[in-house]
């Protein structure tokens, strides 16, 4: 089967080809399901002690690395201090560890600093690799080449959940989804990983081909930097998210693929609950808020835009797929008499300015499926990935990290959602929909609404295919 | 000979079937002229209202750069309002990718791009004095054909010279997307170059991205050869189907021509489900001729047995009547010429009974008059002689040698009546034959001499011409005796005084000979074969029994008889044995 994969290059790690090549090579100690909650993977079960600082994993003991070799408590153990040692984006719980041990024929203890429930949401993000090989994993497929972001896999036959249906997956990526989507209609791949929104009413039209749509735990924020002058005012923030027509977003912005944020839980998350109070489209309220704030429309000598205010929001100068939100939203402002200007950043500049809070809003997408990515974002912690000066949800997000019970964190979730609304950091715009698409040749299994990638390894070559 | 059922199947054929057959194949042959006309209009036409359809998609978004155009020209906008308005348009019309504003030197001064422009205003386009300029179809970064329209500002518009629109070619996608022609008939459009803009067929889609253009098929080939030649109809093959396609170019229909791009649009149909609803009713057409046949195959051969059948049963009736059954009548029904011809042919039948009926009683009259006369001829002379006799007796009777004489002048006539009793008798049951080894030249021999006196009282010269060698056959001396004469009285009663008879014994291998021929007057050809049959005779007189009982003899013997005869030069009679080695017992006892 051959992928395509359509994402800019120097795109954030962890996207496009990249990951793929990582889902399909290796595998997670567990699954985080779509509801937010983990189930077994490499681990079979998992356990906390009472005082909830030590988390023992019952592992698997018939998984072997592409190598060959045999998963041990030991290696694995092995495995999960070098993560700890070096937490990713995507395992930052980890430095709440602060010891890794083998535990008998089949366990793996391990032992936090301090209460911290994301360690084991992050244990579905960390991948089982060999220690100090990170190319060889578990995964139902194994790197024959690499080039870049292209790679050539083969399939893994001593795969734990069973021999993959296909033999093999040619990867490549492409600098834009247009382009991966004008590859998938020449027929020089037989799967696009992610259909652009505009390609995706033809993809779905074509008959050799199926569109398999599912949400994706992605959101898109407005994110305010509230260290800048105006920003910093509740008020104005407040402002800016009555004045977005989210609803208009999605239609004119998404095509209508997505659905409108209300903040940055996961609709589907188990601890999810609607707002009592959402922010709803009044661009008389804003208008009236930025009055409060003593805010007045002036015109600008140098011919610039006359408005209340102004701010700057980067947006990825490599990927266009959010550039008509970014004009939508900044028509949306424009019309209560705010000024945001659009500046596209590489991403390589992006991210050092991110961290360094050297922005004043910025909009892109951020992945939002788990709370561990929520505590992550908004909680503000040094260093950070995104350092935007917020602290007014740093102590319930540390409460979410810290709960042991289902309550607790339901309890804590709610506040968490008041507060994003009383004092909101960013204007949460929408979740998109996504669409994965495959070729007839092969049969894929999927279930509604899932994402399909979650079962690749069973994929197999369908058993009669229709000719053109 | 032809028979009548073929005479029938022919009538039928050249009366019904041929016209139902040359009517079917026209009917056919219109329809399917009719039906290429009509489907080729059709898609014509809409072939024409996709390319006004397109036509007025570009000259609306040329119209969309002209009022952005007529909107700076109006006011005074600064360049954030500049900005604005073009991201207002580009919002509000998605099919623009990017419009950028120019200057006089076709520099950029505002664009509604989030990041720099790609667009420049197109060399030609400056070139010439055309208000607006659409590009040829070019393929972006991405592989997906797009196009540019120029739109040349007015001085008024400030410094500002050319707004320049980039246009998204999908839009047209969705456009073609919704022509439907039938269920598989699809419209698509090609660019000035021959590369495919936008192909309706979701599972062609695909061309519009190839790189090599010529694997989009047959349909590029002959939007090419619509452009060089006009002809705008077509059928090809494409993937093993008959495709129907029809052209129509955008520009054509442009009100101004100026605003319309050089594309041409495609109508394609796969010919089975075109003309599905012509092979439908051809299928109909067929199916009523091929009924229609076949009822008047059905109607014509059952008319046909009725009429037929009655024919076979005069047949029949004819064949059997000639077999001599004439009681055989046919009973034919119906109210027509055959049972008219049926109760005449009966009526006929009728009278032949009653002809045959009269025959027979004229040849039974004839043949009791032939017998009555042969028995008159053949006995009143011993009767008249034994009666004139008798008369002379009582006179003589004193006479001893007169009563002798008397005797045996009785005796003789009395033996020639037995005789003539006796032919009757032999010719109604097989004559009771005794075989013996006989020679031949004996017999024959003493037969000749026998005859002599007759003979010379008819003034005929009679000779036996003997063999040099003994010949014997199987026979009965006495019938043999009958034979000898029979044939040489016949020969002395036909021959003139004067004339010979000789009976000649020749013997040829194992068959043995006797020839009894004469210079008599012959028998004429016409009568020669009857020679041997009852009742037969070429004398006056006479039953003509002589020679049927002669050839019942020879062949009760084992023999055969011919004849052979000329008129005026005499008759020859031979009759032919086998021969025989064995010996008279007297001759084998000495």
């Amino acid at each position: 089967m051959r992928i395509g994969v359509g994402a800019p290059a120097g795109n954030l790690a962890g996207t496009g080809a990249d990951a793929l090549i990582k889902i399909l090579t290796t595998d997670p100690w567990l699954t985080n399901r779509p509801d937010g909650r983990q189930s077994e993977r490499i681990a079979t079960g998992w356990s906390w002690d009472a005082a909830g600082t030590t988390l023992r994993l019952k592992l698997r003991r018939d998984v072997y690395f592409h190598d060959g070799t045999l998963l041990t408590p030991e290696i694995a153990a092995q495995g999960l201090r070098e993560t700890a040692a070096s937490p990713r984006l995507d395992a930052l719980s980890f430095t709440s560890v602060s010891s890794i041990m083998p535990s008998g024929v089949d366990s793996v203890d391990i032992k936090l600093k301090e209460r911290n429930a994301f360690v084991l949401t992050d244990l579905s993000g960390v991948l089982v690799r060999m220690p100090k090989r990170p190319d060889v994993g578990t995964g139902p497929f194994q790197i024959a080449a690499r080039n870049g972001q292209d790679a050539s896999l083969s399939a893994f036959p001593r795969y734990y959940r069973g021999r993959p249906g296909l033999t093999g997956i040619e990867v490549t990526n492409y600098p834009t989804q247009r382009k991966a989507w004008t590859a998938l209609m020449r027929g020089d791949v037989d799967m696009l990983h992610e259909v652009s929104r505009d390609a995706a009413e033809f993809v779905e039209k074509e008959s050799t081909v199926r569109a398999y749509s599912f949400l994706r735990p992605y959101y898109i924020p407005l994110v305010f930097n509230v260290r800048h002058p105006i920003l910093k005012q509740i008020e104005v923030r407040k402002a800016i998210n009555e004045a977005l027509d989210r609803a208009a977003l999605v239609r004119d912005g998404l095509s209508g693929r997505g659905q409108t944020a209300d903040g940055p839980i996961w609709p589907q998350h188990w601890a999810y609950a609607p707002p009592s109070a959402p922010f709803v489209f009044n661009p008389n309220s804003a208008r009236a808020r930025l009055d409060g704030a003593r805010l007045k429309r002036k015109a600008s000598p140098d011919g610039t835009t006359p408005a209340r205010f102004s701010f700057t929001c980067l947006v990825f100068a490599d990927d266009t797929r959010f550039d008509k939100v970014a004009v939508l939203i900044q028509k949306q402002l424009a019309d209560v008499g705010i000024d945001m200007k659009l500046q596209p950043v590489p991403q390589k500049e992006l991210a050092p300015r991110l961290a360094s809070g050297d922005f004043e809003a910025f909009l892109f997408e951020m992945a939002g499926r788990s709370l561990s990515w929520v505590y992550e974002f908004w909680r503000s912690h040094e260093p950070s990935h995104l350092n935007s000066g917020y602290r007014s949800a740093d102590a319930i997000l540390d409460r979410i990290r810290g709960a042991l019970s289902d309550d607790e964190i339901r309890l804590a979730v709610a506040d968490l959602d008041r507060v994003l609304h009383e004092d909101p950091p960013a204007a949460f715009i929408a979740w998109q929909s996504s669409s994965r698409a495959v070729s007839t040749k092969f049969d894929v299994g999927a279930e509604e609404n899932r994402d399909i990638l979650a079962n690749l390894w069973q994929w197999r070559p369908a058993a009669k295919q229709g000719t053109r | 000979m032809k028979r009548i059922t073929s005479r029938f199947v022919l009538l039928i054929a050249t009366a019904a079937i041929l016209p139902l057959v040359l009517y079917g194949a026209v009917s056919i042959r219109s329809l399917r002229i009719g039906t290429t006309e009509s489907v080729t209009d059709g898609n014509r036409k809409v072939a024409k209202q996709v390319a006004e359809q397109v036509n007025l998609y570009m000259r609306g978004n040329t119209r969309v750069l002209q009022s952005i155009g007529a909107e700076l020209g109006a006011n005074a906008l600064t360049p954030w309002q500049q900005e604005r308005l073009l991201k207002d348009y580009v919002l509000q019309f998605p099919e623009f990718r990017e419009i950028t504003l120019f200057d006089t030197s076709a520099v950029p001064l505002v664009t509604s791009a989030v990041r720099q422009t790609r667009l420049t205003v197109p060399d030609i386009a400056r070139r010439r004095s055309d208000p607006t300029y659409i590009a040829p179809v070019k393929v972006d970064d991405d592989l997906l054909p797009t196009t540019t329209i120029a739109v040349r500002l007015s001085r008024s518009q400030q410094n500002s010279a050319w707004i320049v629109g980039e246009i998204a070619l999908e839009e047209l996608w969705r456009m073609v997307d919704k022509i439907h022609v039938g269920n598989r008939g699809y419209a698509l459009i090609v660019g000035e170059d021959g590369r495919l803009i936008a192909h309706g067929n979701p599972d062609e889609k695909r061309h519009i991205a190839d790189t090599d253009q010529s694997r989009a098929g047959a349909e590029l080939t002959f939007a090419a050869r619509f452009r060089s030649t006009g002809k705008d109809s077509d059928q090809y093959t494409e993937g093993g189907r008959n495709i129907l396609a029809v052209a129509a170019p955008v520009k054509e229909s442009a009100v101004n021509a100026l605003l319309a791009p050089d594309w041409t649009v495609v109508v394609e149909q796969p010919t089975d489900e075109a003309y599905a609803s012509a092979h439908r009713a051809e299928r109909q057409l067929l199916a009523a001729i091929v009924l229609a046949l076949l009822g008047t195959i059905i109607l014509g051969y059952l008319w046909g047995r009725t009429f037929i059948q009655r024919i076979f049963a005069l047949t029949r009736v004819t064949r059997s009547i000639a077999e001599g059954k004439l009681e055989t009548r046919v009973a034919l029904s119906g109210q027509d010429e055959i049972r008219e011809l049926g109760d005449a042919f009966n009526s006929m039948a009728d009278r032949l009974v009653e002809l045959q009926e009269d025959i027979r009683k004229q040849e039974r009259q004839v043949m009791f008059g032939r017998i009555a006369a042969g028995l008159v001829h053949d006995l009143s002379h011993p009767i008249q002689n034994i009666g004139n006799s008798c008369k002379l007796i009582l006179k003589m009777w004193e006479d001893a040698e007169y009563r002798d004489t008397f005797r045996r002048m009785v005796e003789r006539e009395m033996q020639v009546v037995k005789r003539v009793l006796e032919d009757l008798q032999n010719i109604a049951k097989p004559i009771p034959l005794e075989r013996f080894p006989i020679e031949l030249n004996r017999s024959v021999g003493e037969a000749i001499e026998s005859m002599q006196a007759l003979a010379e009282t008819a003034g005929i010269s009679l000779r036996a011409e003997l063999s040099p060698e003994p010949l014997y056959i199987e026979g009965d001396v006495f019938a043999l005796g009958r034979v000898y004469r029979n044939l040489v009285v016949n020969a002395i009663q036909a021959t003139a005084p004067g004339g010979l008879v000789v009976a000649a014994v020749e013997g040829h291998g194992d068959r043995v000979q006797v020839r009894v021929y004469d210079t008599g007057c012959g028998i004429p050809a016409d009568r020669l074969q009857a020679v041997f049959e009852d009742f037969v005779t070429t004398k006056r007189r006479g039953l003509g029994l002589g020679l049927a009982i002669t050839r019942k003899i020879v062949e009760q013997l084992g023999g055969r008889i011919s004849v052979a005869s000329e008129v005026g030069k005499g008759t020859t009679f031979v009759i032919d044995f086998p021969r025989t080695s064995t010996r008279p017992m007297a001759q084998a006892a000495g």
